[in-house]
């Protein structure tokens, strides 16, 4: 079959530009709502700018795993978002040796976008992109302004819901929607090779359509993650304490003691001590430091390798912020006990910072048994 | 400094049992001034190490190397010529710092000794120049900085071909700006190992020719027969040879020693290891660093204790004898390699893994510790001891091993004889085959384009027609998910290592060793040594290649024995003559630890034994094979014996030279009756697993084969016997040159 007849078949159109034919196929996804509308959402997402024009989404399937040489991208979908709705463009190597033709198509569309999303991006579709283009002589459009890749929000949301933090997985476990009946992710490659044998257009459209749900997971996802940055509705206390942590590093520190407290007063066992510990650093930086005391003495009182810094942070705040300087030396005595315990994080306690807390704690403390009897 | 040669011959026994005392001239300083186009700022930084003036060789392969012309330089041991490599380099990056440069050292040890002298250097010119290691143990953190960045790369060639050439594009840099390719070490690469490594050298131009830069490449050897012919196979081009070192050299006093008979009736000799120890002891006390060699691991554990116990360190100081081998951490090498240059250490107890390129300086004196095998190994290993124009010795012991007599008995075979020569075959057609998909991976192949000289159509139409490559217009494409180099490993022994963990206290790792000697080594109730101290093997965790050990202190160690069998699986290949029959096929090849022998410490006697509970390894390779149909004639049935051993011995001397690779690569295997032909028959198999095509071509060349024997043994002038034609007489009996000169003429037809 020619180029013409299998974009016929496939319901695309040809490119042709001089370096060989490349099929384009372009269309609607659908429509969703993705709020990226308020500064503290994109903030959060880890962009610096707030995605001017619309966002841009991109998956490439690939012959292979890993960037080597070897490894060929034969198919890139993009989806543009734009007023609620998302319109793709996918573009298919023909035959390898047609390659150019993909990457110069593929680098005319890459050249406007402000904001790429992807999934696993970073380490995965970009750098392989960058190799295709030095084996093709051709010069790489440049990797966009912005760069949002999901894998990482997705990891320290949910790693500790999903098994593994594969785009599949995610929308079973996290979107509620399993994907029955796609060709799973592994057969994709054997899919083009014996396209490539046959030219027989029938063994490539599962595979659009299993880029174009990709490309629609990962929608999706996007939005459920703005959504949940938004309201901070959740019924998880794992997610709720993954929450807290991006509000306390990208956000507002309110945002994340609210929801750290919620995710400590809900969880258990290691999730618990775990949730101890981001909701301390919270009161830590709001400087509430008497509410600070009860997620310390949680996490002191743990097997957590937290429980030694804690140990020393509740010697601290007594002292300094507190001023009860008896409990003070008792926190001192706990770290002492715990200096050196690998497992409680203990070797990273100084035993020269101890012995001169506890010289200071008890001089301050004879000063006001002095000052009390003076004061008689 | 004593005369320590006088002070050896001063003793009336070592004088007795000497069996040769050659005195080797010195030879003075050829100076030739620096090329005119280096950089000044180079011979500014090495007047600061003390270096005014180069050596002739040292500025002639810098000049030739300058030029764009790849050279290979072959000196002796301490010549320096690691500056023949570093000044065109270093000129290279000073004049355009775009400028990379690759190093290539055949292991890990090598490459990181190498950048320590290369930094050494680097200091003084004051100029950032970045040179970075490479290897399995390099950061994942630090790759990307590394691949982009670095002036000089330092790898090796598994690195290089599993790592670097199919990630090309992210060194990209590396490909486009790639001035110098260094090969030290150059006579490693012999034999199957070679061949491939000659491959991976070709998909290395390949890439470079890509990116548009041709690098020159700069090779050193250590002194073999042929460095001119080997370097132009690995290369694929004219290399311009360097080999009239301009460096000084003392005098040398060479002793061949063969230790007294001690039970004449039996002709048992006292054993090579004590009287190592005795000559070392009074090297070291006649105050010469010292140096020995010996050819196992537990060898240099047993002489390192003695000579422990006999030169202790002074309160609260660190040793002064060492052990050294494979085997040993990093740092703990690093630790004596350095104390050896410093002078800290008197005496230090090596495998041949101090053989190889590492800089400890060089000594007074070396003690062979048995034969090490080849003539090219024993002239490097003598080399260690010689600094300057000092005067130095170097003393061979023997063994009691057929080999190490018949050397020891016949000096003139040694010392008139030219070192061994280094084949190795680039277009081996199994290895050819397996990097052309290496190559394909890395770039896909245009229709006519040649690799390294050769036309590969035929084996790229195979691999489509296999669709592992996707022909399309004029070019093949990759069409597979496989990643091929890593089915694809250089070397045939595996990398896995066994790991001994001391349980002592707190569990730690004292050493590795490698998956063959494992076995032997690390067995249940095994003594292990390491630097010395002894530790009892508890547990040996096979699966996870893991030996749990405790310390001990006995009066022995252990010695296990080995046993080897081959079982024919399949015969791919046969055909019959008149008085034999010959094959080719699939072997396996079966080595099994049986028991093991506790010896005492000094006195060597047997304190008993015990079993062995092991698997067998085993290795799946090719074999070539011929079975006697026929009697000999005038051949007794004893005499038989000796005569098949001796026709292995006379293949496996002359096989390599017709199949182009390296001893090392084939293992001879007679039997009067095997269990499969029920006839006397000798094996030839090929020592990488899975075979490497040696058995076949062997099949094919068989009448070349036993012609070459036969002549190699008419004209081999000993009178019943050598290791250049049947063996050692002490090996395999007086009668075995006649039965093989009977064997062979039955053999070839017409008797000569």
């Amino acid at each position: 079959m020619n180029p013409d007849q299998l974009a016929a078949q496939l319901g695309s159109s040809v490119l042709d530009a001089g370096r060989g034919p490349c099929l384009v196929k372009r269309g609607w996804l659908g429509e969703l709502h993705i709020n990226l509308g308020c500064e503290q959402i994109w903030q959060l997402l880890g962009l610096r700018r707030p995605p001017a024009d619309g966002i841009v989404l991109m998956d490439a399937e690939t012959t292979g795993l890993g960037s080597a040489a070897g490894v060929f991208i034969f198919l890139v979908g993009v989806a543009r978002y734009q007023h609620g709705r998302l319109h793709y463009s996918q573009y298919l190597m023909l035959d390898p040796a047609w390659e150019p033709s993909l990457l110069a198509a593929l680098a005319g569309e890459l050249a406007t976008v402000h904001t790429l999303v992807t999934f696993n991006g970073k380490a995965f579709d970009w750098p392989l992109l960058e190799a295709r283009y030095v084996l093709c002589r051709m010069q790489h459009p440049g990797e966009p302004a912005q760069h949002l890749d999901l894998l990482h929000l997705a990891r320290r949301l949910w790693r500790d819901m999903v098994p593994r933090c594969a785009l599949t997985t995610l929308e079973a476990a996290v979107l509620g929607r399993p994907r029955s009946w796609d060709i799973p992710n592994h057969e994709v490659p054997k899919m083009y090779f014996a396209f490539l044998r046959r030219r027989d257009p029938h063994l490539l459209q599962p595979v659009l359509e299993h880029n174009r749900h990709d490309l629609w997971a990962l929608a999706q996802l996007l939005g459920l993650l703005t959504h949940r940055l938004q309201s901070g509705a959740s019924s998880h206390p794992e997610e709720m304490l993954a929450l807290a942590l991006l509000h306390l590093d990208r956000g507002s520190p309110a945002r994340a003691v609210e929801l750290a407290e919620r995710s400590f007063r809900l969880s258990a066992g290691w999730l618990r001590t775990r949730a101890a510990y981001a909701l301390a650093r919270c009161y830590k930086r709001l400087g509430r430091w008497q509410q600070a005391v009860e997620p310390l003495q949680v996490l002191a009182q743990s097997n957590s390798p937290r429980a030694a810094w804690a140990a020393v942070e509740l010697a601290k705040i007594f002292e300094h912020r507190l001023h009860r300087y008896r409990e003070a030396l008792h926190w001192v005595e706990q770290a002492r006990r715990l200096r050196g315990q690998t497992s409680l994080g203990g070797q990273a306690i100084s035993s020269t910072a101890l012995r001169q807390r506890e010289l200071r704690l008890r001089q301050k403390l004879a000063r006001r048994m002095a000052e009390a009897g003076s004061n008689n | 400094m004593g005369q320590f040669w006088e002070f050896l011959l001063g003793n009336e026994r070592f004088r007795r049992n000497l069996t040769a005392y050659r005195t080797i001239p010195p030879q003075t300083p050829h100076w030739a001034d620096f090329p005119a186009d280096l950089d000044p700022r180079l011979p500014r930084a090495l007047a600061e190490l003390g270096i005014r003036r180069l050596y002739s060789h040292q500025a002639e392969a810098c000049r030739e190397a300058m030029r764009g012309r790849d050279v290979v330089v072959v000196t002796p041991t301490a010549s320096g010529k690691t500056l023949c490599y570093n000044l065109p380099v270093l000129d290279a990056v000073l004049k355009n710092p775009q400028t990379r440069s690759l190093y290539l050292f055949p292991t890990k040890a090598l490459s990181q000794d190498q950048l320590d002298e290369l930094h050494g250097l680097i200091d003084r010119l004051r100029e950032p120049i970045r040179t970075f290691t490479y290897d399995g143990d390099t950061p994942a953190s630090a790759r990307p900085t590394i691949r982009k960045a670095a002036q000089i790369v330092v790898t090796n060639p598994d690195m290089l071909h599993v790592a670097i050439l199919p990630h090309h594009t992210k060194w990209l840099r590396l490909f486009q700006n790639l001035r110098y390719v260094v090969i030290d070490e150059l006579h490693q690469y012999r034999g199957v190992f070679g061949s491939h490594v000659a491959c991976v050298i070709r998909r290395l131009n390949r890439l470079c020719e890509f990116y548009g830069s041709r690098p020159t490449y700069i090779c050193c050897s250590a002194t073999i027969a042929n460095p001119e012919e080997m370097a132009q196979l690995l290369l694929g081009r004219p290399v311009h040879l360097v080999d009239r070192s301009g460096a000084p050299r003392g005098e040398k006093h060479f002793f061949f020693y063969n230790p007294p008979v001690v039970n004449r009736e039996l002709g048992i000799r006292r054993s090579a290891l004590l009287e190592s120890k005795e000559i070392a002891a009074r090297l070291v006390e006649a105050g010469a660093q010292t140096i020995v060699f010996s050819r196992s691991r537990l060898n240099v554990e047993v002489l390192s204790t003695y000579l422990k116990h006999r030169f202790p360190p002074g309160p609260g100081q660190r040793e002064v004898v060492r052990g050294y081998r494979g085997g040993y951490l990093p740092r703990e090498r690093r630790e004596i390699e350095r104390d050896l240059r410093e002078g800290r250490i008197k005496a230090v107890v090596s495998t041949n893994a101090l053989e190889l390129g590492i800089d400890i300086g060089t000594l007074n004196a070396a003690v062979l510790c048995g034969y090490p095998g080849t003539i090219a190994s024993t002239w490097q290993q003598a080399g260690r001891a010689g600094r300057g124009q000092g005067a130095s010795v170097a003393v061979l012991v023997a063994s009691s091993s057929p080999l190490d007599q018949f050397i020891i008995t016949h000096p003139d075979y040694f010392f008139a004889r030219s070192p061994e020569h280094a084949l190795l075959n680039p277009d081996n057609p199994y290895i050819l085959a397996s990097h052309l998909k290496c190559a394909a991976f890395e770039l896909p192949f245009r229709v006519g384009e040649s690799f390294g000289g050769r036309d590969p159509s035929e084996y790229l139409e195979e691999l489509a027609k296999h669709q592992v490559l996707h022909r399309s217009g004029d070019r093949y494409y990759w069409a597979t998910e496989g990643f091929p180099a890593e089915e694809v490993s250089l070397r045939s022994a595996t990398w896995e290592n066994f790991v001994v963990v001391d349980i002592s206290d707190q569990p730690r790792v004292i050493g590795e060793v490698d998956r063959f000697s494992a076995p032997l080594l690390l067995h249940e109730e095994a003594i292990y040594l390491h630097e010395g101290q002894q530790y009892q093997v508890e547990k040996l965790d096979y699966p996870e290649k893991k030996a749990y050990v405790r310390r001990v202190r006995v009066n022995y160690y252990t010695d296990a024995q080995l046993a080897v069998d081959v079982q024919v699986l399949d015969v791919l290949g046969d055909r019959a003559s008149q008085s034999y029959r010959s094959h080719w096929g699939e072997v396996l090849v079966r080595a099994r630890p049986t028991m093991f022998k506790k010896i005492k410490f000094y006195t060597h006697e047997n304190l008993g034994t015990g079993p062995i509970n092991l698997p067998e390894e085993q290795m799946h390779t090719t074999a070539y094979w011929l079975c006697l149909t026929a009697a000999p004639a005038r051949v007794s049935r004893e005499a038989l014996q000796g005569g098949l051993a001796g026709v292995a011995q006379l293949l496996a001397n002359v096989a390599p030279l017709y199949l182009m690779c390296d001893p090392g690569d084939l293992r001879v295997f007679p039997q009067v009756r095997s269990p499969f032909t029920e006839l006397p028959t000798i094996y030839l198999y090929d020592r990488y697993p899975g075979g490497t095509g040696l058995a076949e071509r062997a099949f094919e060349l068989e009448q070349q084969l036993l012609e070459a024997a036969a002549e190699l043994l008419e004209g081999c002038s000993c009178a019943s016997g050598c290791p250049s034609c049947v063996g050692a007489p002490q090996e395999v009996g007086v009668e075995a040159k006649e039965a093989a000169r009977a064997i062979l003429s039955m053999l070839v037809g017409e008797p000569r």
